[in-house]
């Protein structure tokens, strides 16, 4: 990329972003300091520095229960959305069939239709079909959330896949199926990484769904979390958050480290 | 590969499956709206009537909240983009590599840090004992603490932080495709850095902005967790309205003749966005 | 690499519609082993759509294509062995150098160790030996063209097919590469069908050589014959002929044909078959237009020159004859008299290079 030693913007812009960035960081870097303060409130300069409730957190049958339910659902989630989407958005980029473009707005709705919405419709079909709230139930209905997300970066990859590429795999002699797993699949590696990180943390980060498809035994960490800040007021949740975060940088780091940042723009 | 590409449905089908689940959630949902409540564990009963209709759109109260999140939707989705485009800006352009990188990192664990954690968050800072009015109050700026929380304005505040990683993600492709030659152009023949941003610059990002508008307009209209956790019950955007329908009244066809409600009016609203921005593309075209 | 087999390739009647879009026409083209065919012509010509169903990667609508006199068209492209070389390469960006050039036999449940061999000489023979372990995106584009060629190759193809294989380079670099390209079919002896729209490469590369215009074949012929004696207005100006005029046969002998431009009589060598008093159309090449003084005692067009330009080796002058405009060149090389802007003189056709184009 060509980079002028002449920057094209003024001071106000530089201004304007630097505000632009704290606004950003303020709620996550004060909630991580918040997760150490002895006090329920506010408190500056922090005195003192607490790991109670960190401790209360990784304590918490309620808390701890959740977490291990966003966890196993988001790992099923996550590889399974990939799974189903993969071959799907090979198929419609490449693919030139009949109804193509109806079946990709379907598959991408829950993208525009918002979660409360998606989340209703499925709770009263699973109700009217005499599905129990369940961990099927919740992981079907991330799955369909999920889903559109897999389609969007693996279609965005594919889109800069030279088509060309595969056509010398098959006149070199690969059938079609060995052309997609030996010649496609490899170069899906950032398109798939970006996807996986993002679906996870989507799928352990919505509330919208699945506030209406989680009942007390397969409650979610979000879910949790609403229902501690209603009924208690202290920094338990900061310690969560504070969780929550920690994985992000390691997950953004993870993603930086493989792939580089531009990559996974994509999504 | 032409020979192949009509074969290529075949792949689709696991996601046809699911994609048929979700049309028959969304239609059976819409279809519930036209009738009415059912007895206590079951969600609907009687013949079809339009009256949960009725109901929806003559409630003063429905027609506010309804009226009331398509206009902030628009306030907030404008806001960020205000933010979005120097960051933007700053990310493409940035002569030190180390900026741009920092910044978008700190978009990046912004973006993944997700939505309670930051609805938690702007909980505390906003509070009356929270950072904002602590700050004011020492600096002796202020006597008794501002009400930030349980008002439109903390409200915006979270749902505009939560839309900004959305807007500058996608506005960095279209500052990226901007030539900067243009510009220079523009200074070369006596442009002020301001005047070339709005004569020059601004113009040509115009459908970039209306294209991010229409997106984050679509997020922000959908927003759910902030207004519900910092509305305090006083700030109530449509998706809480459907929430109590359900979970507070138990009555599946008024939610469901809300939803369909609410879907329509958005789609129209997302549908006149994208309207104004072809007409944008093309006068900017010409 | 040793001489490989050469396997003949005929089309015939061969035709693709995409939709309402008739892409191909009724192509008919024969090759004989070891040659190299070009289609020539501007994009959009089908030229693309004729290899790629060569390929396997278009189906063909009707026609036939035979190799070796077997008609392939219904084969998948996997099971066809014919090496392709694409534009702007297509190699594997995720393999190395090696790895790419491999990929035929691997596929073809080659031994490793046969593969390892195989992979050497190839990239011996296309000059690559020590880039084995680099991938496509840390070479230049000459280099990536070779790496695309030796793994066409590899697999001892019965037809090499080259889509704009040097469009991508730049023009020193092109010329090296045509020459080696040229060079490395002849040891090799494989037939090959070239797809340019660079006139210049065509001419270069080709044995046979097909014009084609809105899908169908304008004429076919050895390059220099194609040079010398466009067929159609077309050809005439696709191989950059700038002087297309409309003229009358004014007598239709048996052993020659004479013409009118603009009232000058030029008597051709050639039997037309042309009724006399036709219109027809004429293209001559700017060097076969000679300029004389106006007071030269032999019959030709009275002109005045509007631009003279001296470009190196020759000098190009721009002339008008009564509103027409002509294009002539003369050799700097051999001592002729220079003609100023502005001033009158005769312009004289060479009757063997001025050729009636059919209507």
């Amino acid at each position: 990329m060509r980079r002028d030693l002449e920057a094209k913007f003024g001071p106000v812009v530089i201004l304007l972003a630097t505000f632009a960035t704290i606004f950003l960081l303020l709620p996550v870097i004060f909630v991580v300091l918040h997760s150490f303060s002895p006090t329920r409130y506010f408190q500056w300069p922090p005195t003192e520095f607490t790991l109670k409730w960190h401790q209360d957190f990784y304590t918490s049958t309620m808390f701890m229960e959740a977490a291990r339910n966003s966890l196993v659902m988001a790992l099923i989630v996550t590889p399974l959305s990939l799974v189903i989407g993969v071959p799907a958005s090979y198929a419609l980029v490449r693919g030139t069939f009949p109804g193509k473009a109806l079946i990709q707005q379907v598959i991408l709705s829950p993208l525009i239709i918002p979660g409360v919405v998606t989340g209703v419709s499925l709770l009263s079909l699973y109700s009217a079909g005499g599905l129990r709230i369940g961990m099927f139930g919740l992981c079907l209905g991330m799955l369909i959330f999920a889903l559109p997300f897999a389609v969007r970066a693996i279609s965005a990859n594919l889109i800069g896949i030279d088509p060309r590429v595969e056509e010398a795999a098959r006149s070199l002699g690969a059938g079609p199926l060995r052309t997609f797993f030996v010649v496609v699949v490899p170069q899906l590696k950032s398109g798939v990484l970006a996807a996986s990180v993002f679906i996870f943390v989507e799928a352990v980060d919505n509330f919208s769904i699945a506030v209406f498809l989680s009942n007390d035994q397969t409650r979610v960490l979000p879910v949790a979390a609403y229902q501690y800040i209603k009924d208690f007021d202290d920094p338990t949740v900061a310690a969560m958050a504070t969780a929550l975060i920690v994985l992000s940088v390691v997950l953004v780091m993870l993603l930086e480290k493989l792939i580089g940042f531009q990559k996974s723009l994509r999504l | 590969m032409e020979r192949q590409s009509n074969r290529l449905a075949v792949l689709l089908t696991p996601a046809l499956i699911l994609a048929i689940v979700i049309v028959s959630a969304y239609g059976y949902f819409a279809y519930s709206s036209l009738f009415a409540k059912g007895p206590m564990g079951s969600g609907f009963a009687g013949t079809i009537t339009f009256e949960n209709y009725t109901r929806v759109l003559a409630s003063a109260s429905n027609r506010s909240v309804l009226f009331t999140t398509l206009y902030a939707s628009v306030v907030m989705s404008v806001l960020t983009i205000a933010i979005a485009v120097p960051m933007a800006m700053v990310i493409v352009r940035a002569k030190r590599q180390w900026v741009a990188n920092l910044i978008m990192l700190a978009i990046a664990v912004t973006f993944l840090s997700g939505g309670v954690t930051r609805a938690y968050s702007w909980l505390i800072l906003l509070g009356n004992k929270g950072l904002f009015n602590l700050a004011l109050t020492e600096l002796g700026m202020i006597e008794r603490p501002l009400k930030l929380l349980y008002n439109w304005l903390g409200v915006g505040i979270a749902i505009v932080h939560y839309l900004l990683p959305f807007a500058v993600f996608t506005l960095v492709g279209a500052v990226r495709n901007l030539n900067p030659s243009v510009e220079e152009a523009a200074r070369s023949l006596g442009a002020s850095r301001s005047v070339t941003f709005w004569r020059v610059t601004m113009p040509m990002l115009l459908p970039g902005l209306m294209v991010t508008l229409t997106l984050i307009f679509s997020i922000a209209l959908a927003s759910f967790l902030f207004p519900m956790l910092l509305g305090g019950g006083k700030v109530r955007m449509i998706a809480n309205q459907i929430y109590d329908r359900m979970f507070v009244d138990y009555d599946i066809p008024y939610a469901a003749a809300t939803s369909v409600v609410f879907l329509v009016s958005a789609f129209v609203a997302i549908w006149l966005m994208t309207l104004l921005s072809k007409q944008v593309k093309r006068l900017n075209e010409r | 690499m040793k001489k490989m087999q050469s396997s003949s390739l005929r089309l015939e009647q061969l035709n693709k519609t995409y939709d309402t879009f008739q892409a191909v026409t009724d192509v008919n083209l024969d090759i004989p082993g070891g040659s190299i065919l070009t289609l020539l012509g501007p994009s959009g010509c089908g030229k693309t759509t004729i290899l790629r169903m060569i390929a396997g990667f278009s189906n063909v609508t009707s026609g036939r294509i035979l190799v070796d006199g077997t008609d392939i068209s219904g084969i998948e492209p996997n099971f066809r062995d014919i090496g392709m070389v694409f534009q702007n390469y297509a190699l594997f960006p995720h393999m190395t150098v090696a790895k790419n050039v491999a990929f035929g036999l691997q596929m073809r449940g080659v031994s490793r160790s046969e593969q390892a061999t195989a992979v050497a000489d190839a990239l011996v023979m296309v000059k690559l030996s020590h880039l084995a372990d680099r991938y496509p995106s840390q070479l230049s584009g000459g280099q990536q063209q070779r790496v695309a060629l030796a793994r066409a190759l590899i697999i001892k193809p019965k037809l090499l097919l080259l889509d704009e294989p040097l469009g991508a380079l730049d023009r020193h670099l092109r010329e090296g590469l045509q020459m080696e390209l040229r060079n490395l079919q002849r040891e090799l002896g494989i037939t090959t069908v070239l797809v340019t729209h660079d006139q210049e490469e065509a001419l270069y590369l080709a044995d046979h050589l097909a014009v084609m215009n809105k899908g169908r074949v304008e004429q076919l012929d050895n390059p220099l014959s194609l040079y010398d004696r466009p067929r159609t207005e077309f050809v005439a100006r696709f191989l950059g002929v700038p002087n297309i005029f409309d003229a009358v046969v004014l007598d239709s002998g048996a052993t020659g044909t004479t013409i009118s431009l603009r009232g000058h009589a030029i008597t051709l060598d050639r039997k037309l078959g042309l009724a006399t008093g036709a219109a027809c159309k004429v293209s001559v090449r700017p060097s076969h237009v000679e300029l004389v003084a106006a007071d030269d005692p032999r019959p030709g067009l009275a002109a005045n020159v509007v631009i003279g330009r001296e470009l190196g080796e020759r000098t190009a002058y721009h002339l008008e004859s009564g509103g027409l405009m002509i294009e002539a060149n003369a050799s700097r090389m051999r001592s002729v008299e220079r003609f100023a802007e502005g001033s009158a003189v005769k312009l004289v056709f060479d009757p063997v290079h001025t050729v009636v184009l059919e209507a």
